[in-house]
């Protein structure tokens, strides 16, 4: 059914509570009602294992107070709410039960906001109405549900915090290739999207030893409390009962402090982008990695906790690419480690797939640690025949990247109209042009292309800085060519 | 500093003396000119050259050096006057001026004309040959370097050097003399300028020990590259600069109306009650019969939305928002020195109201004009013919009337005339004027297409809100220009 149609009439609703202020809130509302909607369903199925105790305490489960829509409601509703959201929070557990960790987890930080127990009781029963994690493919609505709350919560455009298309997701697991009990992590998990995504690429698990593996090899770590929730949703759903998702800011321990227990096969992920870290957290990191750019930071964390042989897909921004000033140097110093150290092989350039919530260009990069890099693959994916941007009726779909999995099997330079399309460039050529990845297979520059504020001046800079800097270079030349009188 | 600049700033340092250092073994200028007038018989036969004064000379040289004129040091003469009719003897390739450049000789086009023999033997060029423009670009050298047959003609002055005095050396002399301006002072003539023999003879020119000259040749040669790489990167760095003020403003005007550069605040009246006041608005006054009924406007459909826009705006068509749109007469009237001024695409391009170019009407025509179009204080003027696309507010209390090429947009108490003409030069309204205006020569963006043109409408305190911060932003764009 329409996810957004749903989600405006859940507002609806939720607009004419007092307790409600703003999009944030909306979103927190609706997620922990949701998990505990879709954590019952769960445990619905669970019941059938023999020597199953039940997690949450009857009395308390979705299916106890709020499937009977003639249920509580008013005043009584809100104060059995209270005592959900207290028995939750302090819930026991001693029998070592790790699904009792995660509801706990999960609670930790969440609250019930609304006031009103009767528009409370009409939003439950319009959940009920419309969503049902019983049947299969609900499953995969879940993202789509964050996507359209996301949407209505501007702030998110400020923070960098994107849904990442799942086409974008399902090609870097693809081409990353993910095998059953390689450890898997995304740092930067946001709603779980890559992790569910390798889920299934490696497909249906049979045996207890298997699906033991599987749920002990996907990792994600995730910030913000939403997320982290419907990131633990997501994955219950899919069938990890106990998702190894950690609510921690990554980025806040000293890079020092990782050891070879915590690094893992394989990453994919999307780091957020345009986010600024405080000079807390900028200190965890050695001295040519410091900047306040999140996403660079991230990068810097990768690298590290890569095993050796470790395989990494990533979303960066075009800023990574040209490198802005004045972190160009980190970025600088980021890139002669990737290929150095961590292999780079392809860089996927992609057109504007975020649209319509930020009109930015990204790029996917393929590496692998302990190997050096002879130089990079680069690939610009043009938009389809006909089309000239994505929008939210007609999003970006998994056959889109068809044409980039065909080149991938058998890579070949390609020019189109004069201009690049996917082309080898050595290390050294790399290195001549100063590392700014944003001249290689670039998107032909069309007078219509708007770009935001930020991003014109900081292109702006780094061209300004580059061409100051090739004028230096050979007046520098100039000057020493007069003066040498050999 | 241009490489324009860069190499005149080599050439002077060159002919000074300062390019290169001097080498005391090398054999002297005076004493070079001495063996000249000893080896050249013609030379004794004329009369001595006098030497420099202070104030001749443009700059001061070595001392090994020696200031010269070029017929103390080479023999130079025009080349072959050019009469079909009196032309005779066998058909042979010649040169003029448009084979000699800078840059070298250019064979692209060689003519050919009837030579005598006696003239193929005067009019012969040899290795070595400086070949100055008599005319045309007067002054311009290159070096005749090919050792086939060919001949010249007489725009062209053949210069041969008496010695080892080197050619390149001189061109480089000439070019030097060229963008310093010398040249132009020699040269005689209003429309077309020339560069006659004795003018070019009466030049000044610093003569180096012969081995210095090779030296500052090969120098400048050495140094040529890096220039025109520095060109290169320069001409970059001036375009990217010029065009960034352009982007810049472009861009902030894109973020204004997608609600990037302000905040919701929560008295503010959503737009789609906004839009239900103007409506109601439109009705009171289409009641009152003070304007016609706007014509229905087709739906705003998914695929004409490009991004999107807070819950708290709404995407409407031009013509949903405004109480009316008219255009000026389509009739150039008679103008008179003054009168009501009459404004046209000129005065609005701009983005501001500009009287300056104005011409004038009389009074009564724009009495008759003004029961078709009246423009008042606050509406916004945008243009529709020639250069397309361009809004600015009327914030003028004169009273003017347009041409047809001007559109007048009056508007309600619920629209703020100043983030309306934000919002239709913002690259998103300007690229569906472009796409709605027809023609190539003649440019014309209908009233009936123009109202067509969606944009962004924010509740209305918002407006004024935009309004201030985009100004403010400009005005620190206007800084970098």
């Amino acid at each position: 059914m329409a996810m957004s149609a749903l989600i405006k009439s859940l507002e609806d609703i939720m607009r004419k509570d007092a307790g409600l202020n703003g999009d944030a809130q909306y979103i927190e509302q609706i997620t922990w009602l949701l998990f505990l909607k879709a954590f019952d369903a769960k445990e619905m199925e669970w019941e059938f294992r023999p020597e199953y105790h039940g997690v949450i305490p009857e009395g308390l489960r979705w299916r106890d107070w709020a499937a009977d829509k003639e249920g509580i409601t008013g005043d009584a509703l809100i104060a059995f709410v209270d005592k959900l959201f207290s028995s939750l929070k302090k819930m026991d557990t001693s029998d070592g039960d790790m699904r009792k960790f995660v509801v706990r987890n999960v609670f930790e930080d969440i609250n019930n906001y609304m006031k009103s127990g009767v528009y409370l009781r009409q939003l439950i029963n319009r959940i009920n109405e419309k969503v049902d994690f019983i049947d299969a493919t609900q499953k995969h609505t879940f993202n789509d549900l964050y996507e359209g709350m996301l949407k209505d919560l501007q702030s998110a455009g400020r923070a960098g915090e994107f849904y990442t298309p799942r086409p974008v997701t399902n090609f870097i697991v693809e081409m990353i290739d993910p095998k059953l009990g390689e450890t898997v992590l995304d740092p930067a998990c946001g709603t779980g999207g890559f992790l569910t995504s390798t889920i299934a690429h490696i497909g249906s698990v049979t045996s207890t030893e298997e699906l033991e593996k599987l749920q002990t090899t996907i990792n994600g770590w995730e910030k913000k409390p939403l997320p982290y929730l419907l990131a633990m949703t997501n994955l219950i759903l899919h069938d990890i009962e106990v998702p190894r998702i950690r609510h921690q800011n990554s980025l806040n321990r000293p890079l020092s402090d990782y050891s070879a227990k915590d690094r893992v096969d394989v990453i994919v992920t999307n780091p957020p982008f345009g986010g600024a870290e405080d000079a807390a957290v900028k200190q965890n990191f050695p001295a040519e990695f410091q900047t306040s750019e999140t996403a660079d930071l991230f990068m810097a964390l990768i690298m590290n906790l890569l095993k050796d042989r470790g395989r990494c897909g990533v979303v960066l921004p075009d800023g990574f690419m040209f490198g802005t000033e004045p972190d160009s140097k980190v970025k600088k110093a980021i890139k002669e480690k990737l290929l150095k150290e961590c292999g780079l092989h392809t860089i996927i350039r992609l057109p504007q797939v975020f649209k319509p919530y930020a009109n930015v260009n990204t790029n996917l990069l393929f590496f692998q640690k302990g190997v050096t890099s002879r130089g990079v693959w680069f690939y610009r994916l043009d938009y389809p025949e006909g089309v000239k941007s994505f929008t939210k009726t007609k999003p970006m779909q998994d056959k889109h990247f068809d044409p980039v999995r065909e080149w991938w099997a058998d890579k070949q330079p390609i020019a189109v109209d004069g201009f690049d399309k996917a082309r080898f460039y050595t290390v050294e050529e790399l290195r001549e042009m100063n590392y700014n990845f944003d001249k290689c297979c670039p998107f032909p520059h069309v007078e219509e292309e708007i770009l935001e504020p930020g991003e014109l001046i900081a292109r702006y800079q780094t061209e300004r800085t580059e061409l100051n800097a090739n004028i230096d270079r050979i007046l520098k030349k100039i000057t020493a060519k007069l003066g040498d009188n050999a | 500093m241009t490489a324009q600049d860069l190499k005149k700033a080599i050439l002077q340092l060159a002919v000074q003396g300062k390019l290169v250092p001097q080498n005391s073994n090398d054999e002297s200028a005076s004493a070079l000119l001495k063996r000249i007038m000893a080896e050249n018989a013609q030379l004794r036969n004329k009369r001595k050259a006098h030497s420099s004064s202070e104030d001749e000379v443009p700059f001061d040289i070595p001392e090994s050096w020696e200031w010269v004129h070029l017929n103390q040091i080479a023999s130079s003469s025009l080349g072959k006057t050019m009469d079909k009719a009196k032309n005779s003897g066998s058909e042979c390739p010649y040169l003029c001026s448009i084979n000699v450049y800078w840059e070298g000789i250019s064979f692209a086009t060689v003519k050919t004309a009837l030579f005598t023999e006696e003239e193929k033997c005067k009019y012969a060029l040899a290795q070595g040959d400086l070949l100055i423009c008599e005319g045309g670009d007067v002054g311009r050298t290159a070096v005749w370097e090919s050792d086939s047959e060919m001949y010249y003609q007489n725009a062209l002055h053949r210069v041969r050097f008496y010695d080892e005095i080197n050619p390149y050396y001189f061109r480089f002399v000439m070019e030097y003399y060229k963008v310093a301006g010398i040249i132009d002072q020699y040269s005689k003539g209003q429309a077309i300028k020339h560069l006659v023999q004795s003018a070019l003879y009466s030049i000044w020119m610093p003569l180096p020990p012969i081995a210095e000259q090779k030296r500052i040749v090969t120098k400048i040669e050495e140094l040529m590259p890096f220039v025109e790489e520095y060109g290169k990167e320069e001409g970059r760095l001036s375009s990217i600069n010029a065009g960034f003020s352009k982007m810049l403003t472009r861009s902030i005007l894109q973020e204004a109306i997608q609600g990037k550069l302000t905040e919701r605040y929560p008295d503010d009246e959503p737009a789609s009650e906004l839009l239900k006041h103007i409506r109601a608005e439109i009705e009171e006054l289409v009641k009152a019969r003070k304007i016609k009924k706007p014509k229905k406007l087709p739906e705003i459909s998914e695929d004409e939305i490009p991004f999107d826009i807070p819950e708290e705006w709404k995407w409407v068509r031009l013509g949903e928002i405004i109480l009316g749109v008219a255009d000026g007469p389509h009739f150039s009237p008679p103008y008179y020195d003054e009168g009501i001024p009459f404004i046209s695409t000129r005065n609005v391009a701009g983005g501001k109201l500009d009287f300056s170019t104005a011409k004038f009407i009389s009074p009564e025509l724009h009495k008759e004009l003004s029961k078709r179009c009246k423009p008042k204080k606050w509406d916004v003027l945008y243009t529709k013919g020639g250069t397309t696309g361009i809004a600015a507010v009327n914030d003028s209390d004169v009273e003017f009337n347009v041409w047809v090429h001007v559109a007048v947009l009056s508007m309600g108490s619920y629209v703020n005339p100043y983030y309306l003409a934000i919002a239709l030069n913002s690259p998103h309204c300007y690229a569906l004027s472009q796409e709605y205006t027809h023609g190539t020569s003649n440019r014309d963006l209908g009233l009936t297409r123009m109202v067509k043109i969606t944009l962004p409408l924010p509740p209305f305190a918002e407006q004024q809100r935009i309004v201030d911060r985009v100004n403010d932003l400009l005005a620190m764009c206007d800084e970098l220009r």
